[in-house]
């Protein structure tokens, strides 16, 4: 062999070098036993694993593999949701076959798809008039409908599909400022101080709920049990089935603005500046949460940490088995009216303009969002994204992150129009407004925004 | 004590082609099935237990007893480490690199042992490796790295092309 080498020449040398390091090289992809490949790929983020999956048919295969691409799929997502209640909210009514083919690519192609289209301002818009020129107080939406609420003395159930209104509750006698849906059953409460309870499938009241001697402004369902917030300053538990007033709890020595329930406990927050925690049980009070020095607005509470928004500008984050206030959050300068918490992230929208991240589990604020040019009217985070609405007219993304302002998705350009409410999911976003047009009139409206569209 | 006495006891790892390794135990449990297989024995017998590795050359074994040598005070990941690690593909140290930095049929051998002998951190070491090979390639660069013939159809190809045109979009 040696003496082979020896002859040949250095064009040869470097034809047989070239030669040996091909021969030297491995498909290692179509060599390797099954599950050894797809765990090798496993160490491919997706990009990769698109481009492997152009080399050769093998390797199609095996980049294509719904092992991988549903772990992809759970990645991108956070893993915090069942994968396959994924399909359905990102597949909405053309339900790609998931369970046999390769559909968690699809799937995939279709997540990233769509949460670019929420950073480059890609939806289709469906703009509906809703409660004419009065206030939309109370919005939600699930698979099928969305409801609003107002203080024109009516909810309205619409279609989630065209937007066509589809029926039309009446019977209060006030506003209803507040409201509850739960599967087809909506609770409302009014200034009129009834409760009324309706069937969305026939679009009954079923049953009114008295008791209460002013105006109802919160309400909070858990199963059964419903417990509703007055300006008579008392809370009250119903049983929604039997339509029997179970406890009225008393103490607060101001209206009561904010309720939140986990099943077991009551938490209020009230314009006496106090908070209180009721077991509800035995309606009894636990615990008496003294330190806002103005009154409270916004309650959250996940069945182990209470925060509270107050006039006084603080925020305050409360342990709900000793009462303890473990920490003040301070920053804004504003009422603090809305508020979400989840997990250890507490985002707050200010009176002041701006919205601010909080770690409730160290008191510490992670960010402070500021781009909106009034009032901030209106919040939601999930895992990537804030969205807020604004008294400026505008729909702003940021990143949950780095805080940072993504983009202004949606600006209303009459001045004088005012975003209220807006709700989100990974596909879809219903926003409640205020339309101001040219000759100075108001118009309520539900505009709808689907994501889940082909770039353009 | 016992349990020091254990790890530094002698096990022969006989190679396919015959070739016989003294290592200690603690050496020899990196790997999972020969953990398995020495606790299957049982420890009755004073005689230096040897076992046999049907599926490893005598090269192949020789460098994941190197391997195991080098990393065998190494902590082991718990679960939740495991589980909360990035699959970050930067993260290998100076030797590790230099280890598996041969030719690619090696790489290919050391995969299949790591594998049939249950070692993980060299499995992961390996497969990142080669995954590193392919990271950051279009899929012609990647043909050439390993030397794979392009078989699929001009239709196929185009079919392809459109199934991953998403990811290569903004």
């Amino acid at each position: 062999l040696n003496a082979l080498l020896q002859v040949l020449e250095g064009k040869q040398l470097r034809w047989m070098e070239q030669r040996l390091r091909d021969m030297m090289k491995r498909d290692f992809i179509s060599l390797m036993p099954h599950e050894l490949a797809l765990y090798l790929l496993s160490f491919l983020d997706e990009k990769s694993l698109c481009r492997a999956s152009a080399v050769s048919r093998n390797w199609h295969k095996f980049a294509c593999d719904d092992v991988l691409w549903k772990m992809a799929c759970e990645r991108v997502l956070n893993a915090t949701r069942d994968p396959y209640a994924l399909c359905k909210e990102f597949d909405g009514f053309t339900r790609i076959n998931i369970r046999n083919g390769t559909g968690w690519k699809k799937l995939y192609a279709k997540i990233t798809r769509i949460q670019n289209n929420w950073l480059n301002g890609h939806y289709r818009l469906n703009e509906v008039r809703g409660h004419d020129n009065h206030v939309i107080t109370y919005l939600m939406y699930d698979d099928e409908k969305i409801v609003s609420a107002s203080d024109d003395h009516s909810i309205k159930i619409w279609s989630i599909q065209d937007g066509k209104c589809i029926s039309t509750l009446r019977g209060h006698k006030g506003g209803v400022w507040s409201c509850q849906v739960a599967g087809n059953i909506v609770v409302s409460g009014s200034t009129d101080r009834m409760i009324k309870i309706w069937d969305l499938v026939t679009g009954k009241c079923t049953a009114t709920l008295e008791g209460h001697v002013s105006t109802v402004r919160c309400l909070c369902l858990v199963g059964n049990i419903l417990v509703s917030g007055s300006r008579d300053k008392t809370l009250r538990l119903w049983d929604i089935k039997t339509h029997i007033c179970l406890h009225t709890l008393r103490g607060h020595t101001e209206a009561v603005r904010s309720v939140q329930f986990d099943g077991r406990r009551v938490v209020s927050g009230s314009y006496d500046h106090t908070l209180r925690i009721w077991d509800s049980a035995s309606g009894r009070c636990l615990h008496t949460l003294v330190g806002h020095t103005n009154k409270i607005y916004s309650v959250e509470f996940d069945g182990a940490h209470i925060a509270s928004g107050s006039l006084d500008t603080t925020i305050r984050v409360w342990n709900v088995e000793t009462g303890a206030c473990l920490f003040v959050l301070q920053g804004h300068s504003l009422l603090v009216g809305l508020m979400q918490l989840r997990g250890d992230l507490l985002v707050t929208g200010n009176a002041d303009k701006t919205l601010r991240v909080w770690n409730i589990t160290t008191g510490e604020c992670v960010h402070v969002l500021e781009g909106h040019t009034e009032a901030v009217t209106c919040v939601q985070f999930d895992s990537k994204k804030i969205v807020s609405g604004s008294i400026d007219g505008s729909i702003r993304i940021w990143d949950l992150a780095s805080g940072q302002l993504r983009r202004c998705v949606f600006a209303l350009e009459t001045s004088g129009s005012v975003v209220w409410k807006l709700q989100f999911s990974d596909t879809k976003m219903i926003v409640a407004v205020r339309k101001r047009f040219e000759n100075g009139e108001d118009e309520a409206r539900l505009i709808m925004f689907d994501f889940d569209i082909d770039p353009p | 004590m016992a349990e020091e006495n254990n790890d530094n006891s002698l096990v022969k790892l006989c190679s396919s082609d015959d070739r016989e390794f003294e290592v200690t135990s603690k050496v020899a449990k990196m790997s999972v099935t020969i953990k398995n297989m020495l606790e299957d024995l049982g420890l009755e017998s004073e005689d230096v237990p040897t076992i046999p590795l049907p599926n490893v050359s005598s090269v192949i074994l020789e460098m994941v007893i190197k391997y195991c040598t080098h990393h065998q005070d190494d902590v082991v990941p718990t679960q939740e480490d495991e589980a909360t690690r990035e699959r970050a593909l930067e993260d290998i140290d100076p030797w590790d690199q230099k280890f598996v930095g041969g030719d690619q049929g090696t790489l290919f051998e050391l995969i299949l042992a790591a594998n049939y002998l249950d070692i993980k951190s060299l499995l992961d070491l390996t497969c990142k490796t080669v995954a590193n090979m392919i990271k950051g390639k279009d899929a012609e660069e990647i043909r050439k790295t390993f030397n794979i013939k392009n078989d699929f159809t001009k239709e196929e190809e185009e079919q392809v092309r459109k199934e991953n045109e998403w990811c290569e979009e903004k």
